[in-house]
């Protein structure tokens, strides 16, 4: 077993170093080692078919758990690749990639700065609470590359500086992913994991993320409102801002995904109730989508963005071999060692480790790695698991805010930012999202210690 | 002028003299010169100077990531602005010289791109820099192995072959044994005798 545990460590380790060197793009260097992982662990040293098929877990797509879980709580998944995850964000993939397509989000954005009469510190605050809002149900790339486009094409035109906005707009969607088990893929693998529902993640996570985001607005307001207003900006003349009409692309489209959005919305917050599995929601949403696009369903289909889901798979499996080794329990063991069991010692300890690593490495690898590991933790410890995945999910999400590069939200809004000609280097960026995360970790052990300690 | 316009790309080690032999052919054809300069051409000319700081210069990649194609690295960001960018300027018909970049790479398809890397004895080079720089010795030494090693990662980070390497150039020359001057009258020859081969050609 010692070979095979070290085995599994190095390719774990290898796959890490692949993805922050970014030389070969990153679903090859899952794959690649999930691929060492079966034959190597698994085969050659475990011997064991049955790890291998634990690990793959095909099979839990054949079980009625995995898409109705009837009027009971939903069901804890299985260890290994987890399947829930990789449809229901495959089909949020194809019912966004309808949307964008219809012209919904620079829509909604255009709407919103119509409210506000374009005024640039109303539109600072409003594009915050929309950007976390649309976070909590879509994934936050989506949301970022557009409202970071508007939000140029606004500063453009009302001749304010746009990155501000863009950072605020940013740690703000984190904030918002969060807050709901669909907001953030470390959320979804975490709710489907340990059977989570939609309104566990927002009762728990939902509320530390709603206390934050007030503060957050009060302090990116006290931080950048001397930026935001120009002489310029406030002389405008806001009658020959494009009209929000003129972002439908085709209204009938516009129509059907808004509606197909809607049903997402109700689906996911109903689903602890219906029994519907966010596996299901993704499968329906992405069916209907397809269903409503007629001759566009292929191009749609091939606008998905298949390497992440393959990024997934290959990830699930190098931590499968992990757990079937028994690193995982071994972690657990260790920060055992050093809490003494202390609930309140073990919640900082994952909360500061989450976020420092989520600063710094994707948060993705480091959720799916750290299930197993609180899963273990809880066991040995007598911590409850609620509290131990409240905690891990917030370290998470939040972590990955302070830096340029510590979430998805974040590369792409610094990189669309800097196409248009508005660079925002590491030390701007953490100037004001490091302190902004200290203080939201900082919110969120007292709401922890508050309420569960 | 032919259809396509004449395009000289110049790649240099740091100190060899590549930047003096491109002015010297720009003075003497009348073509147009691209290098830091080109920044001023992208953003509508927003934040010029900082941008600057960025230039072909390598992504620092312990601190750089990629989603879907969107990298946060300005570096990175602003070396592909800039190929969109050269990629556009044979479309203006006009003849122009361009100092690294990547230009080699950028613009292979262009039927009438001459492509040359410069080097020089590390001696003659370290006391270019002395000269030009004000730099001492030591110090000297150090700017030509940053840069190097900085144009070499930026190079092979967007190129499919490596910087230097000859068989990605048509001429690579040593500027220490003519001479700058005598170097560029040389590229100078060079490129008359292809454009002449050129339009006999057509």
């Amino acid at each position: 077993m010692l070979l095979a545990q070290i085995l599994a460590v190095a390719i774990f380790l290898i796959m890490f170093i692949f993805i922050v060197m970014d030389k070969i793009e990153r679903h090859y260097v899952t794959i690649g080692c999930g691929f060492m992982t079966l034959v190597l662990v698994f085969g050659i040293c475990m011997h064991s078919m049955e790890a291998v098929m634990t690990t793959l877990n095909v099979k839990s797509i054949f079980t009625l758990s995995f898409w109705y879980t009837g009027a009971s709580a939903a069901e804890e998944s299985s260890s290994g690749v987890n399947w829930a995850t990789i449809l229901f964000i495959a089909g949020m993939m194809v019912m966004v990639e309808g949307m964008a397509k219809a012209g919904f989000f620079r829509w909604l954005c255009m709407l919103l700065a119509k409210a506000v009469h374009y005024k640039p510190i109303p539109l600072f605050l409003v594009f915050m609470v929309m950007s976390a809002v649309l976070s909590m149900f879509i994934d936050s790339i989506t949301v970022i590359l557009f409202l970071a486009a508007v939000t140029i094409e606004l500063a453009k035109l009302l001749k304010f500086d746009p990155i501000p906005m863009i950072i605020s707009e940013i740690f703000c969607a984190n904030l918002g992913g969060s807050a709901t088990m669909c907001g953030d893929p470390p959320n979804i693998i975490i709710g489907t994991s340990l059977g989570y529902t939609f309104f566990d993640f927002l009762n728990n996570t939902g509320l530390i993320a709603g206390i934050s985001l007030v503060v957050m607005i009060l302090y990116f307001f006290l931080v950048y409102r001397k930026e935001l207003i120009t002489e310029e900006g406030m002389a405008m003349d806001t009658s020959k801002m494009p009209e929000p009409r003129s972002a439908i692309v085709n209204k009938k489209d516009f129509i059907i995904s808004s509606i197909i959005f809607g049903v997402a919305v109700i689906l996911l917050i109903t689903h602890a109730s219906t029994g519907f599995t966010v596996a299901l929601i993704g499968a329906l949403i992405g069916i209907v989508t397809l269903l409503a696009a007629g001759k566009e369903a292929l191009r749609l289909l091939k606008k998905v963005d298949y390497k992440t889901l393959l990024f997934f798979i290959g990830l699930f499996i190098v931590v499968g071999g992990l757990e079937e080794t028994g690193v995982l329990e071994l972690i657990a063991e260790g920060i055992k060692k050093i809490s003494g069991g202390d609930i309140r010692l073990v919640v900082i300890i994952i909360i500061v480790v989450s976020a420092v690593a989520s600063a710094f490495i994707d948060n993705i690898p480091f959720a799916a790695t750290m299930i197993p590991v609180i899963k273990a933790l809880s066991v040995e410890t007598g911590v409850p698991l609620n509290t131990l995945a409240w905690t891990l999910s917030i370290g998470t999400d939040i972590g990955g805010s302070a830096t340029p590069i510590g979430a998805s939200a974040n590369v792409v809004g610094t990189s669309v930012s800097a196409k248009n000609g508005y660079p925002i280097s590491w030390g701007k960026y953490c100037k004001t999202a490091a302190p902004a995360t200290v203080i939201v970790i900082v919110i969120s052990i007292l709401v922890i210690f508050a309420r569960y300690c | 002028m032919g259809e396509h316009p004449w395009i000289i790309a110049i790649s240099r080690e740091y100190g060899s003299g590549g930047r003096k032999i491109a002015s010297i052919l720009a003075e003497k054809y009348g073509f147009p010169m691209y290098d830091r300069s080109l920044i001023e051409n992208l953003f509508e000319g927003k934040n010029t100077e900082e941008w600057k700081k960025y230039d072909e210069k390598p992504r620092k990649f312990t601190l750089s990531r990629t989603v879907n194609g969107y990298s946060n690295s300005m570096e990175e960001n602003l070396a592909e602005e800039q190929f969109r960018y050269i990629k556009t300027l044979p479309e203006r018909g006009e003849n122009f010289i361009i100092l690294g970049r990547c230009a080699e790479e950028v613009l292979k398809d262009q039927p009438n791109l001459i492509t040359l890397f410069a080097t020089a004895d590390l001696e003659d080079r370290i006391n270019r820099i002395e000269e030009v720089r004000h730099l001492s010795r030591k110090d000297a030494e150090k700017a030509i192995k940053r840069h190097d090693a900085s144009r070499k990662r930026y190079h092979d980070r967007y190129s499919s072959r490596k910087w230097g390497d000859v068989k990605n150039y048509d001429l690579s020359i040593n500027t220490s044994r003519l001479g700058i001057e005598k170097s560029a009258e040389m590229i100078a020859h060079y490129f008359e005798e292809r454009r002449s081969h050129e339009s006999n050609d057509n």
